[in-house]
């Protein structure tokens, strides 16, 4: 709708463009918008809270005793080599909303262009590349990937590619049941009927329209992201120590004394992972309501 | 006859499926960078007359394909190898925990069957009631809530603070094996594994329920006069209970992902610990036995909810 339309009846429309919609839709969601609150608090207080206390996840503290409760020095106590316990859930955190995020990242950049020419060609092309979208999904992706990073060597890089690269179906599926009736549309038919390229009528008519399902499968699969990395941390197969993530410091409670005896240690990772995907599952249902433009208000 | 050839085309389509899964499980193990001869024969003095033998009896100077070809078909042969870590045969191995493997999850489902069920309904039964916020609470938390840490939360709470139940094992060991010692070991680690997809059936549920309480039937049903619970149990769940019969298939992977996690910490002697140890050992064959039997179980699994789908919809034509 342009500035300044006017209805049958005479009366001024209001002029809302489509992203003012979407805003406003998103902050009526009222979970949604305090979950992105909370996320961005998050992501700010794992990269600034470091720097401002100054804190070393990977110096052991000879002046304390190793595995120590909380105390004015170390707020959430020590480990068992002597390391700070905060620091390491601080930066335990940046590890872990990064290998969310990237790898989805990754899974996207697979997947969308597989989707896409899968949809859009049809053909053999599509029976190959949505057959093995299925094998992938009704595979155990856990299994598979614990084969994986048993191949190559675990580390935070290996473990991003890993679940990033095998998130591709997800993707592939959301994009290629849009493109499939975005390619009978108007638009697509006028374009192709002035002779503009395959790749031109993909990149530039396709693709945008299908932004909203996207991003909807982007914040589901960071979070699934999160949940895989730690839980292969937690085997002990994922992020390796020194360096530290949510799953690995949950790998010490593996040990019943540290579980039983020492609390503090292993609640604060598990928590914020609890929270941490809860806020990304609001935030998708908020994004999904927000953009769905044929939902009625 | 339409289901017959319905089953016989889904098994066609499970058998290259079954291919491909052996075929990437094949390449990912060849690709390791430690061969199986370092591994078999961690002995510095080995000539290397004496490695070329081994390198000869284990087949390991045939092309790539060959070598496939041979493991693929002592495989369907029910011989899965050798395990390097053991030096037991991978399948009596994978045979020992199958059971325990497939009672697990099989556990959950029936607990989270049995919460799920009368929770979603009530939900889609009274929308925006206390019992709907409570029961979308549950399953939200559920759906977060990463299962090692669950299983750590069940630990700490009903072990080491109250202790009612054991954290580890299927029996303890004092060597008596009875039933009763194994239902005792089964509740944690069934429950955790029972949390996420608790969660994600009340959605599922009352999603589903919501839509077919609104069909032109159950009015119908209600205007002829019928009891409230008859018209939910026979007329509402039966309609409901398809998207949920597709919703348990998609779980398969998920059921045997999250065991791998849960076997791990609860020590279930089923194949996902055998997994764990396996991995940590670099133990090949044992990998790649047990990643092709899980793949079978899958292939079976998601061919039961098919067949199930397509008895409880006759209108699903193929």
């Amino acid at each position: 709708m342009t500035k300044g339309a006017v209805s049958r009846d005479g009366r001024e429309i209001a002029a809302n463009s489509y992203m003012k919609d979407v805003i406003q839709r998103f902050s009526k969601h009222k979970l949604a918008t305090i979950s992105l609150v909370v996320l961005v608090a998050e992501v700010l207080l794992v990269i600034l809270l470091p720097m401002i206390l100054k804190l070393d996840p990977y110096t052991t503290d000879y002046d304390t005793f190793f595995g120590a409760g909380p105390s004015a020095a170390h707020w959430l106590g020590t480990d068992d080599i002597g390391r700070d316990s905060f620091a390491r859930f601080l930066y335990g955190g940046r590890v872990s909303l990064q290998v969310g995020i990237i790898s989805a990242v990754i899974s996207l950049v697979a997947g969308v262009p597989l989707g896409l020419v899968a949809g859009y060609y049809r053909g053999i092309i599509e029976m190959v590349i949505m057959r093995l979208a299925d094998i992938f999904m009704s595979f155990p992706s856990m299994v598979l990937i614990l084969v994986l990073v048993s191949v190559l060597r675990p580390s935070v890089s290996t473990v991003t590619v890993v679940i990033g690269i095998l998130g591709w179906p997800r993707f592939a599926r959301t994009i290629y049941g849009n493109v499939l009736s975005a390619r009978e549309s108007e638009y697509v038919e006028a374009a192709r009927a002035i002779g503009t390229k395959d790749s031109a009528i993909m990149t530039r008519y396709i693709l945008p329209n299908t932004f909203a399902p996207v991003l909807i499968a982007f914040t589901f699969r960071a979070a699934q992201a999160i949940i895989t990395e730690s839980s292969l941390s937690f085997l002990g197969m994922g992020v390796q120590a020194p360096e530290a993530s949510w799953g690995n410091i949950l790998y010490q409670a593996q040990s019943i004394s540290v579980l039983a005896t020492r609390p503090w240690l292993w609640m604060p990772p598990g928590v914020a992972l609890l929270i941490t995907i809860l806020c990304i599952n609001f935030l998708g249902d908020g994004i999904r309501d927000a953009l769905d433009t044929k939902m009625v208000i | 006859m339409n289901r017959f050839r319905y089953i016989i085309k889904r098994l066609l389509i499970a058998i290259p499926t079954f291919l491909g899964i052996t075929v990437l499980v094949y390449l990912l193990s060849s690709l390791t960078p430690s061969s199986p001869l370092e591994i078999l024969f961690n002995d510095p003095m080995a000539t290397k007359e004496q490695m070329a033998a081994m390198e000869k009896a284990l087949g390991l100077d045939q092309p790539v394909y060959i070598q496939y070809l041979h493991w693929l078909g002592s495989l369907l042969g029910g011989n899965l190898g050798t395990s390097y870590r053991t030096g037991l045969p991978v399948a009596s191995m994978i045979a020992d925990r199958i059971g325990p493997t497939l009672i697990l999850p099989g556990t959950a489902m029936a607990i989270t069957i049995i919460i799920s069920l009368p929770l979603g309904i009530m939900a889609a039964y009274k929308p925006y009631s206390g019992w709907d916020y409570i029961s979308s609470g549950i399953s939200f938390v559920g759906v977060a809530m990463p299962n090692f840490f669950a299983a750590l939360v069940f630990i700490y709470l009903f072990n080491v603070k109250i202790g009612w139940f054991p954290s580890s094992g299927m029996y303890d060991s004092s060597g008596v094996r009875t039933w009763g010692m194994f239902f005792h070991h089964l509740v944690l680690p069934s429950s955790v594994l029972a949390i996420q997809l608790i969660g994600s059936l009340i959605r599922q549920c009352r999603g589903s329920m919501m839509e077919v309480l609104q069909s032109d039937y159950v009015r119908t049903a209600r205007a002829k006069g019928l009891l409230e619970p008859p018209v939910l149990v026979r007329h509402a769940l039966r309609n409901a209970w398809i998207p949920l019969v597709s919703w348990f298939g998609m779980q398969i992977p998920f059921l045997i992902g999250g065991a791998v996690v849960t076997e791990q910490i609860f020590g279930w002697p089923g194949l996902g610990s055998l997994m764990v140890q396996s991995i940590n050992a670099r133990d090949y064959p044992a990998i790649m036995g047990i990643t092709v039997v899980i793949a079978i179980v899958v292939l079976v699994g998601n061919l039961l909810v098919d067949l199930m789908y397509n008895l409880l919809d006759p209108r699903i034509r193929y």
